[in-house]
């Protein structure tokens, strides 16, 4: 099921890392805060919106073969299942 | 309304969900008020169904641990509307999350055999 030859925790991984170096500085503001974010890893174009879907699909409208990874804006996780997500932005 | 039934302390209700090519299963669930997604799925079940994939996530679990799930995205029909809802594959038990609650009334009487609702909020 994952893309190309990356499985998915080396999705998550890349996703993370370019959210962290190149997007964070940019994405993290008060509105933007809790919303998620689906990223390309191709070419870090990216689409926010509280819905994840909606993010998903206006970026695979534009980039059709997108490598994708989806987080939630400041926070440590998409969802909580039994836990509780960790706000990483100040 | 959707209504469901207390078993071994856990509230569980029933759900339809449709394949791509509008196959119908109804899949029983447990309520969960600590998942804030909609909805997760055993992986074989959404290979089952053959649910498109759409990206991995992070999940953050009761250990405090993180996860990398695969989101994939389902159509279930709730509470007589048809919705498209991102579907974690992941677990043995069926998960209802309060992403999909969101904006209904939940009651439960929690004893054995005790009955679930989920109705609209008056």
């Amino acid at each position: 099921m994952p893309h190309l030859n990356l499985s998915s925790e080396e999705i998550a991984q890349r996703g993370k890392e370019l959210y962290q170096q190149r997007l964070r500085t940019q994405v993290e503001t008060a509105d933007n805060i809790g919303k998620l974010i689906a990223i390309d890893l191709n070419t870090g174009d990216y689409e926010i919106d509280k819905d994840l879907l909606a993010a998903y699909h206006r970026l695979k409208a534009k980039q059709p073969s997108t490598v994708t990874w989806i987080g939630r804006v400041g926070y440590n996780a998409v969802y909580a299942i039994g836990g509780t997500l960790v706000r990483t932005a100040e | 309304m959707i209504s469901g039934t207390i078993v071994g302390l856990q509230a569980r209700i029933s759900i339809t969900l449709y394949s791509p090519e509008s196959t119908r299963v109804e899949i029983e669930c447990v309520v969960d008020t600590g998942f804030e997604g909609f909805l997760t799925l055993p992986p074989a079940i959404v290979l089952d169904l053959g649910l498109p994939y759409i990206s991995p996530i992070d999940a953050n679990l009761a250990d405090d641990s993180l996860i990398t799930a695969s989101v994939h995205q389902g159509i279930v029909l709730w509470s007589g509307v048809e919705r498209v809802i991102p579907v974690l594959a992941m677990g043995r038990r069926p998960l209802i999350g309060t992403a999909l609650l969101e904006d209904y009334h939940l009651s439960i009487d929690f004893c054995e055999g005790g009955t679930v609702l989920v109705d609209e909020i008056l």
